[in-house]
Formats: C-alpha cells, sequence, structure tokens
C-alpha cells in the first residue's frame, strides 16, 4: 500500500516539479581513498531519495557535502539553486536553517534536556521566523514523533528509539523544506525501526520535505523511496525505484538485496 | 633495533611538532572566530560557572593543606636560625609568588583541562559539534572560545581565592606550635607582599588559564574517533597543560628577574 503511494508520487515528481539539489561530477578523497569520484544527482522537490550502498562507501559523506558540513574536493553541489562551495558564512547558515539533518547517533546535546535540545536550533537559527511561540514549537515538535512526556528527561534516559524520534524532531523543528536522513533506523530493532519509517513518511506527507534517506535497510528503502540510488565506487552507480532495483540482474545490485 | 628507535624518535618528534602547529592553527582561529559578533556571553558565564564555582571545593582544600603543611614544615628550620618571626612573610611571599598560582593551576589542568578534552571529544564522536554547526552555531565560538576565555578569566581568580585559603592554612599551621593572634599575622604578611610580588603572579596566571582552555580544547576537538581517543585526548591534554604551565612559570620568573622584580 505504501509502495503504491510512493510510486504514484514518482510519477508525480517525474512530471516536472523543480530539482533542489543538483549535484554533478562530485568529488571526494581523504589521503589515498577516493570516496567520491564522478557522482552525479538531481533531486526535484517532494522527491524521496534513497542513497544505499555497502559500508564506508561514502553515503554519509555525500550528504555532510550537501550540508556544508564537508568541503568536496571538485564537481558542483547547487541546493536550491545556490552553489554550496559560493556561500559565505551566514549565507550558509540560512541555507541550512532550510535543510534538517537526522545524524545516525542522534546527535543530542548530551548537557541538554530535550526542551533545550529543540529550542537549540531555534534560538541559534536567529534570522527564520516561525509563527509560535518557543514552548509551543517544542510541545508540536514532541507531539509530532509521540514523545511529548519527554520533554524535561535529559538524552541519558532516552531508549535508543526515543532518541532518533527526538533527533528527527529537533531536525524538523524550523521546519525544513529538505530533510537529510543518516542511517535512521541504525541499531533499532524491527519494530522499532518500522516506527521510524512510519514517522518518517508520516512528517514527510506533513510537512511536504524532500528527503535523501542513507540507510542499509532494505525495509525502510522499501517504504519510503521514490527512487533508490545506489552508490558503488564513488559514483551513482545504479537508480531506480525498489521494484526496479530488486529485479535488476546486475551481480553487485543482486548480492546487496540478497537475490 | 636502531632503526626501530629511530622510527619512534621520528614519530615522537612528528606527533610534537603536529601538535604545536595544530594548537597554533586553533589559537589563531580562536582569536578570529572569538572577536567576531554576536558574541556568547551566556556561554561564557555558564562556562565560568562550570570552571570556576565547580572548582572550589578542590581548590579550597589543597590550598589550605599547602599553606598549612608549608608553614608546619618551614617552623623548625626557621626557628632554628632564629627567623620565627619571619614566618609569616616568607609564607606569604612563597605562596602568592609561587606554590599558589602553580598548585592552582596544576590542579585545574587536571580537572578543567582533562574535562573539557574529553567533554569536546565526545561532542566529537557523538557528531554533537557537527549537529551545533547544522544548527547554526559556529563550534568555535560557542564551545571553544568561550571555554578559553572562561578559564583564561577563571584561573586568575581561583590562583587568588586559593592564596587566600592558603594564607589562612598557613595561620592554623603558625597556631599548632605557637598562639598567634589573626590580626598580628595578617599584619606581618601584608608587609611583607608588594604590588611586585602580586603583579607579576596575577599576569602569569592569565597565560596559565590560557594555555589550560587551549590544549584542553584543541586536544578534545581533535580528539580521533572512538572512546579511546577521547581518552586519550584527555590524558594527553592533562600532561601538555601542565608542562605548558610549568615552562610558563618558568619564563615568566626569568623576565621577572631580569625586569629587577626578584
Amino acid at each position: 500500500m505504501a509502495q503504491t503511494v510512493v510510486q504514484e508520487k514518482a510519477m508525480a515528481i517525474a512530471a516536472g516539479a523543480n530539482p533542489v539539489i543538483e549535484i554533478s561530477h562530485l568529488q571526494k578523497a581523504f589521503g589515498e581513498k577516493v570516496v567520491l569520484r564522478d557522482f552525479n544527482l538531481s533531486i526535484s522537490e517532494g522527491e524521496n531519495v534513497v542513497v544505499m550502498g555497502r559500508s564506508g562507501i561514502g553515503k554519509t559523506i555525500l550528504i555532510k557535502c550537501i550540508i556544508g558540513l564537508v568541503e568536496p574536493d571538485g564537481g558542483l553541489l547547487h541546493v536550491f539553486g545556490r552553489d554550496i562551495s559560493e556561500l559565505d558564512h551566514r549565507e550558509l547558515d540560512d541555507m541550512r536553517a532550510r535543510i534538517g539533518f537526522v545524524f545516525q547517533s542522534s546527535a543530542l546535546y548530551d548537557s541538554m534536556t530535550v526542551r533545550q535540545n529543540l529550542e537549540f536550533p531555534l534560538r541559534r537559527h536567529r534570522r527564520k521566523r516561525i509563527s509560535g511561540t518557543l514552548d509551543e514549537l517544542v510541545r508540536e515538535a514532541l507531539r509530532n514523533v509521540g514523545l511529548e512526556n519527554a520533554i524535561d528527561l535529559m538524552p541519558s534516559e532516552l531508549s535508543g528509539g526515543m532518541r532518533k524520534r527526538i533527533g528527527i524532531a529537533r531536525s524538523l523543528i524550523l521546519r525544513p523544506e529538505i530533510v537529510l536522513y543518516d542511517e535512521p533506523t541504525t541499531g533499532l530493532d524491527p519494530i522499532t525501526s518500522e516506527e521510524i519509517s512510519r514517522l518518517i513518511m508520516e512528517l514527510q506527507t506533513k510537512y511536504r520535505t524532500t528527503s535523501i534517506i542513507i540507510t542499509h535497510d532494505i525495509a525502510l528503502a522499501r517504504e519510503t523511496a521514490n527512487r533508490i540510488v545506489f552508490l558503488s565506487d564513488g559514483i551513482a552507480y545504479k537508480q531506480g525505484t525498489y521494484e526496479e532495483l530488486i529485479h535488476d540482474q546486475d551481480p553487485e545490485i543482486k548480492h546487496f538485496f540478497k537475490r | 633495533m636502531a632503526k626501530g628507535k629511530q622510527a619512534v624518535f621520528s614519530r615522537v618528534l612528528d606527533d610534537f611538532f603536529t601538535g604545536m602547529a595544530e594548537m597554533a592553527r586553533f589559537s589563531v582561529n580562536v582569536f578570529r572566530e572569538g572577536i567576531k559578533p554576536p558574541y556568547e556571553f551566556r556561554e561564557v558565564l555558564n562556562q565560568c560557572f562550570e570552571i570556576g564555582i565547580k572548582s572550589l571545593g578542590l581548590v579550597s582544600i589543597t590550598g589550605f593543606i599547602l599553606g598549612l603543611v608549608l608553614v608546619m614544615q618551614s617552623r623548625p628550620t626557621m626557628i632554628e636560625f632564629g627567623a620565627g618571626a619571619y614566618l609569616p612573610a616568607m609564607s606569604s611571599i612563597s605562596i602568592v609568588r609561587e606554590i599558589g598560582p602553580l598548585v592552582t593551576s596544576l590542579i585545574c589542568a587536571g580537572k578543567i583541562g582533562s574535562g573539557i578534552s574529553a567533554e569536546l571529544g565526545s561532542m566529537k564522536v557523538t557528531e554533537q559539534i557537527d549537529a551545533m554547526e547544522v544548527s547554526g552555531t559556529n563550534p568555535f565560538k560557542y564551545l571553544v572560545a568561550t571555554r578559553i576565555l572562561a578559564t583564561t578569566i577563571m584561573i586568575p581568580i581561583l590562583t587568588i581565592y586559593a592564596d587566600t585559603i592558603s594564607l589562612f592554612g598557613a595561620f592554623a599551621g603558625s597556631n599548632i606550635k605557637d598562639d598567634v593572634n589573626l590580626g598580628f599575622y595578617f599584619n606581618r604578611v601584608f608587609e611583607a607582599l608588594h604590588y611586585t610580588d602580586m603583579g607579576p603572579s596575577f599576569i602569569k596566571t592569565i597565560f596559565f588559564g590560557f594555555t589550560i582552555g587551549l590544549v584542553g580544547c584543541t586536544k578534545g576537538y581533535y580528539s580521533k574517533k572512538g572512546t579511546e581517543g577521547v581518552g586519550k585526548a584527555a590524558n594527553i591534554a592533562v600532561v601538555v597543560s601542565m608542562v605548558g604551565v610549568i615552562i610558563i612559570d618558568m619564563v615568566v620568573t626569568q623576565i621577572t628577574s631580569m625586569l629587577g622584580y626578584l
């Protein structure tokens, strides 16, 4: 059922939405190790793109390049039509206010309560105006992820699944237009993973965001992807819908999907 | 065997110079980012509280015991040379010029330096620093500049506090065997102390504080991934900042001597 919805959405996107992220010939290496060799990708508004590939292949580096945490060695990276490498500090901050990032480790600030964690981006991105008081926005964000009662807890008092949910709530509190998820279900049991997948879809529908989801979780990819990009050897090796990739005869793709 | 030793020596030298370069680049960034508005006053105050108030207990206990022990150890020799009356002057000059600043800074290098390094290291490992950057916050300004400024402010204040407590310890030490009046004792202390004792001593604690903050932040910020890396960074931060404090102490003493204040 979920697959039908995402496929319908994919067709609507293919019919002509604007690209919000355009990546061409992106390169990144760490010393001798080339992570991204010639990566090309264009993502349209409202699209859900899942990036898959083996561990250590450069998936996280890719989304860190998009948000300006890692500087690419070469190639072009346009977000909302602006070249990331040409932005000054202030412009980059403004751009980041329009992009949410869900970290693999959730990256909640240990020294702050859940409330303070959620207030932090609101207080720091001062130029971004969102209607509502801090308290209202924090409570709404927590309601969205079903954790309103956790407002005064410390991150150390939360379970892995709760931390992921709070991480998602924090990344969505600024109402971003793009959300980058870095392995949102890693380390979670299958039931919690399914809940997180469902949550991602619900929030996506509610806030109409564009997403890039980095994952190894095939179930998550099946549930959420309009398009899957398979990253291998520093390039976008294969692209297609879940159905297309699952039936692909390429040995690497077959091996990855365990067929 | 010789090749093995040579390799170890070359790695140690490489680590040393890399570390120094890292710290130099780090301080330039701290100054460059720290002077740009908006300023993080609230975080500086928060760090001053964390660093200052939470170190008071340790500094009080060590300061008091140091003063007490100093007088108890020196008293027999001073009496033997007929210089018992100079005990308040001797103890106050020793405490204010050297023992107070050095011991307070060494304690703080252990407690605060390792704390800062471990905190930043674990924030780095768990991507909290990246999360901060994504949230429109410059981590250099918010985490590093504030901590370095806080240690630069608080170490001199803690030293003044430790000196005072230490003088009370010295007074208590004098009263174990003798009967000395508090007013008389502090009268002798202030007669002996001059601005030339307190000035250089205060100034060097500013450098001590800066060094402790800088080393703690650099080692934490550049700690390698993993909990082992965080532990190692905290350990190195303590060693390097202690050595740094002692070297600065030696340099300041030499300069003070050259200027004729000793």
